[in-house]
């Protein structure tokens, strides 16, 4: 068979050569491998690392915004305007400086730290000045301090770093600072106080005004008030007493203790002390025999003195402001069985007396022990047999306030081993010389510690101010309350 | 114990710290705390049993006044209108340093 001889016609060269590379194969390998490479640089734009100009896709398999990982958006801090626009600027620059003092550094809009400026760069001079400032005058000693100070501060600015030395300064510095202020104003204070009084002296004026001064002691030249004497024509063609009758006014000061000087004041006609702080009235009280118009208002006494009463019901005092004072009020386990004072006393006003203008009436029986006030001296009475003979130490001590006519504090006399006990008792006696003696509501004897001490409430008419409306005329003339007041009442032993 | 209550003599001696013997009697040294602490039998001190107080700190001068208020209180207990004991000026500071020391 010649067609099995027909020869098969050889293969196209066409055919793809093996040994040719694979072209589509090797296309899409590197393709791939391109693809592949686009997807890691997909990835990095994920993670976002890749510098696009898109937010990264939000999806919901996210993370919610719970209570938990909520993050508050920072918003913008509203601009606050304090008042009207041209306070603006104000608000900002107030804003600004609460920022910066947060961090505690020093910068420019810090806390404002309030110092003088005491070298002003002026030099005053006068003729006898042309040497420093003079170290007796406070405001030199300042000056001179604040040099000093300046000085010192330069040099550890210099030796230290600045960071550390400049919290320091100030801590160092204030309180010599402030107390070299608190003398200044309290001379300033007494200074006052010493021209008022002498101007009052000098120009004879009755009415000594020192209200409103924020005093808390008098000086002793408050006795020179005692000197005025008037001058008042008028006052001669009455044949009234030319000795002047002062009226202290003390109202709105920072008074604790009473101060003693105006105790020797015997003409005060008038004594305000309102609006203080006083807890106690002394005995001494009774010295102020001239006075008419007492004016206690707004402190914080719990009693009055019995002197006080006597001032009333043998003296011209008539006018009595008493409230708003915590008074002591009795409670029925407080009342006791003591004898009113009244009724052992000698110049006795019974249980109801009479002045002119006035009625005293012991409330309704009511004398009541103060548990308080006697505790000391009932334990102390409690050892002993109830004697009249007053205990050897205050025997000692009354006669040494008889000797002891100076007033000095006779505890500098102790020897140093002394007991505690013997330089309370002498503290003691020297409080009660400086504040008026105590005598005894009975028999008037004078008593340094007394054998027993109780409070009675007594209730007293008194007359109130005079008001007078200046509008229609009208004068309401001495109206008259009742008052209760507690009067605190010692006796010594041999009346007890 | 009742045997020397029965005992006890009704005069006390008060020694001072300079050598004073003062014979007291029982019921006015009493007066003063200390000393009637010092005598209670009860108390077992030594003063108890003999009689004799030996104040140390007390000199002569000072224990013959605080002697006489001893007496002076003890006459004038139930009167009234006693008049103050007359006491020196120089003594005051130590006889209230005495007082104290014996609860008078």
């Amino acid at each position: 068979m010649d067609d099995e001889d027909i020869q098969l016609p050889a293969l196209p060269s066409t055919l793809p050569d093996p040994q040719l590379p694979r072209l589509p194969f090797s296309q899409i390998k590197s393709r791939k491998r391109f693809i592949r490479s686009e997807e890691v640089t997909d990835a990095d734009i994920l993670s976002g690392s890749a510098r696009t100009s898109s937010d990264p896709a939000l999806f919901s398999s996210d993370e919610t915004p719970d209570a938990e990982n909520y993050a508050a958006p920072k918003r913008r801090k509203k601009q606050t305007y304090a008042g009207t626009w041209w306070g603006a600027r104000m608000a900002r620059t107030r804003a600004g400086s609460h920022g910066l003092s947060s961090d505690g550094s020093s910068r420019r809009g810090g806390k404002r730290r309030f110092t003088r400026n005491f070298d002003s760069g002026i030099f005053m001079c006068s003729d006898d000045s042309n040497t420093e400032p003079s170290s007796d005058s406070s405001f030199g000693r300042e000056l001179v301090e604040e040099q000093k100070r300046s000085v010192r501060k330069s040099f550890l600015q210099q030796s230290q770093s600045p960071v550390r030395s400049q919290p320091q300064s100030p801590q160092v510095v204030s309180p010599q600072r402030m107390r070299v202020k608190q003398d200044v104003t309290r001379d300033s204070k007494e200074d006052l106080v010493l021209s008022v009084i002498r101007t009052c002296v000098e120009q004879c004026k009755e009415d000594v005004d020192l209200s409103n001064m924020s005093i808390d002691t008098l000086p002793a030249e408050l006795r020179e008030l005692a000197t005025i004497v008037k001058d008042d024509p008028a006052d001669l063609a009455q044949f009234e007493s030319l000795v002047a009758r002062p009226r202290l006014y003390l109202s709105n000061n920072l008074i604790r203790e009473f101060p003693t000087p105006i105790l020797e004041l015997s003409n005060l006609r008038l004594l305000s002390i309102r609006q203080n702080k006083l807890t106690r009235l002394p005995p001494g009280i009774r010295n102020l025999t001239k006075l008419e118009t007492l004016n206690i208002s707004g402190n914080r006494l719990q009693h009055l003195p019995v002197e006080v009463l006597d001032l009333m019901a043998h003296h011209r005092l008539s006018e009595l402001h008493s409230e708003p004072n915590p008074w002591m009020w009795y409670s029925t386990n407080h009342v006791g069985n003591y004898a009113p004072y009244s009724t052992k006393r000698r110049l006795s006003y019974d249980n109801k007396a009479h002045r002119n203008d006035m009625t005293f009436d012991i409330s309704a029986g009511l004398v009541a022990a103060r548990e308080q006030v006697n505790e000391m001296i009932a334990a102390a009475s409690t050892n002993q047999p109830k004697s009249s003979v007053p205990r050897l130490s205050e025997l000692v001590l009354r006669q040494l306030s008889q000797v002891n006519n100076s007033k000095t504090d006779l505890s500098a006399l102790l020897p140093s081993d002394a007991p505690p006990t013997v330089t309370t008792m002498l503290g003691d006696l020297y409080t009660a010389q400086t504040e008026g003696d105590r005598h005894c509501a009975c028999c008037q004897r004078l008593y340094i510690n007394p054998a027993r001490r109780w409070i009675e409430w007594w209730r007293v008419w008194v007359r109130m101010a005079v008001a007078e409306n200046p509008v229609s005329g009208l004068h309401r003339a001495h109206l008259s309350s009742d008052q209760t007041l507690p009067f605190e009442v010692g006796i010594c032993e041999a009346c007890a | 114990m009742t045997d020397t209550n029965k005992d006890l003599s009704p005069y006390v001696t008060l020694v001072s710290a300079d050598g004073f013997e003062f014979h007291v009697r029982r019921s006015a040294a009493c007066v003063s705390g200390t000393i009637r602490r010092m005598l209670d039998v009860q108390n077992n001190f030594s003063e108890a049993q003999s009689g004799i107080c030996h104040l140390e700190n007390l000199s002569g001068i000072v224990l013959e006044k605080v002697v006489e208020y001893f007496y002076y209180n003890e006459k004038h207990r139930d009167s009234t209108g006693v008049t103050d004991m007359d006491i020196p000026a120089d003594l005051c500071l130590e006889l209230l340093m005495a007082a104290d020391y014996l609860d008078t």
